[in-house]
């Protein structure tokens, strides 16, 4: 196969340096990136920046895989963009075959209910409503602020049980990049902005229900009550985040037996109440 | 204490894909509205046009059909839109390649479930990188002999113009043409393993 350009064009494409650079990465670094890092890649692959800036802007796409990734993420954006629109009758079809079925088939649905399904209903009516009335305490309380995720902010003053095998890079080697599912922790990225709020719920004691979403989904654990310990060392970290939108934190589940020496930290677990560890990132 | 939803426009991709992942009302459509551009491009800028529409269609159908597995298995902290392109680009190799094998018109999802294995589903994030070095190693295998060693000492070796000029017996002005073309020859070929990266030329 030929790689040369077809005859007739004898002047080279110009040559795309963001591209090179990303091909070149090596993968050995995995540095989270700061907000001015940020800002000079989005201002290199918007062709924004001066010939000095840019060789600091390929250096960093080439050492660090998170650098390199940010600038695939736009090139992809960028090109997506100049790229044409979805036609609208595919957007309709796959939006519709997305949609559960409606209520148009209720009445059919309801006609169809026999003399037995009727009483079946009846029954499960009267269970609900007792169920209503038993559990109103429960839902007042949670309406009340003192909702299932608590959260609670403490120094730590020994982070050896957090340190973890696979944080150590050698040099000349890419990170240990180890299955996440035999970790004992996860590693998470949050909005900044929910992690401001937790830090100022923690202070209060108050509940947090928007770090829900984040923590790991078990058999049972919508049942229990949950409450995540915040690593004070996150406020520090947080505050020198320099207005980044995300930021990468680590998750522990101290139920999780491998977690015990992380549980000298928190204290005894009470009985039938999730428990994490929220700490920082190293 | 009553929560305000967040609008999906403001939401992150992590909160987006976990609203698909537990069916909150609407997450479907703000995944699609957000991300269903991107696909459409990747898809297009492999298929140069061709079964466009069905293998998009396809691939929707595919995903809802899986109850999203392919976005249970994007890695958290890593681009989504990265994630989606290594996924589109084994979709889209599969499609082709069960189209080949047939020899017939593939017409929906149950003529496409047995292309829907693993391949497509079991990219990590962490490939990303890995997937794209393989692309440039093989778009460097099929340059010139000359090509490939300037490539290499600019690209992988790190040297600088002087001491590549000296490897190669070559003044600074014929080294400097000679590896803008090996580069700009390398880039075509990296473009057509990997043209959803580049904007279109059409």
């Amino acid at each position: 196969m030929n790689a040369r350009p077809p005859d007739g064009s004898d002047e080279p494409e110009a040559v795309d340096q963001v591209m090179l650079a990303v091909l070149s990465n090596r993968g050995r670094d995995a540095t989270v990136l700061s907000a001015d890092q940020e800002r000079l890649l989005d201002d290199w692959v918007a062709g924004r920046l001066a010939p000095a800036d840019e060789e600091r802007a390929a250096a960093l796409v080439r050492q660090n895989t998170l650098a390199a990734e940010r600038v695939l993420e736009l090139r992809l954006q960028a090109a997506t963009s100049e790229s044409p629109p979805v036609p609208q009758h595919l957007t309709a079809q796959i939006l519709k075959a997305s949609t559960p079925p409606k209520a148009s088939t209720r009445g059919a649905w309801w006609r169809s209910l026999g003399r037995w399904q009727w009483t079946g209903i009846a029954g499960a009516a009267a269970l609900a409503s007792i169920l209503v009335v038993a559990g109103l305490p429960v839902l007042q309380q949670l309406m009340s602020g003192g909702g299932p995720l608590q959260v609670a902010m403490v120094p730590i003053s020994d982070r050896s049980p957090l340190f973890e095998a696979s944080d150590i890079r050698m040099r000349g080697t890419p990170p240990q990049q180890g299955d996440p599912a035999e970790q004992r922790f996860r590693d998470i990225e949050v909005p900044t902005a929910i992690l401001r709020s937790l830090l100022a719920k923690a202070a209060a004691g108050g509940a947090a229900p928007e770090l829900e979403p984040y923590l790991p989904k078990s058999s049972g654990a919508g049942d229990q009550s949950a409450r995540v310990i915040i690593d004070a060392a996150l406020k520090e970290k947080l505050e020198a985040s320099d207005g980044r939108p995300q930021m990468m934190v680590r998750l522990y589940d101290l139920k999780d037996p491998r977690t015990a020496n992380v549980r000298e930290i928190s204290g005894p677990l009470p009985d039938g109440e999730r428990q994490y560890l929220l700490t920082v990132k190293p | 204490m009553a929560k305000s939803p967040v609008p999906p426009t403001e939401l992150s991709d992590v909160e987006l894909v976990d609203n698909v992942l537990r069916g909150a009302p609407g997450a479907i459509d703000a995944f699609y509205h957000r991300h269903s551009r991107l696909i459409y491009h990747c898809i297009r800028s492999r298929t140069g046009g061709q079964d466009v529409d069905d293998i998009f269609q396809a691939f929707f159908e595919r995903l809802l059909k899986s109850g999203f597995r392919a976005l249970q298995l994007w890695q958290r902290g890593s681009s989504l839109p990265v994630y989606l392109s290594s996924v589109i680009r084994n979709f889209v190799t599969d499609f082709h390649r069960s189209k080949r094998l047939r020899e017939e018109a593939v017409g929906g999802t149950l003529e496409l479930e047995p292309l829907s294995g693993g391949e497509a589903e079991t990219i990590t994030a962490t490939t990303h990188l890995k997937e794209l070095r393989h692309i440039g190693i093989r778009a460097w295998a099929v340059l010139e002999a000359r090509d490939r060693r300037l490539v290499c000492d600019r690209l992988h070796r790190d040297l600088d113009n002087e001491t590549i000029a000296n490897r190669m017996k070559l003044s600074m002005g014929t080294l400097r043409t000679a590896m803008s073309r090996a580069q700009a020859r390398y880039l075509v070929q990296v473009r057509q393993l990997a043209p959803e990266f580049f904007p279109d030329r059409a």
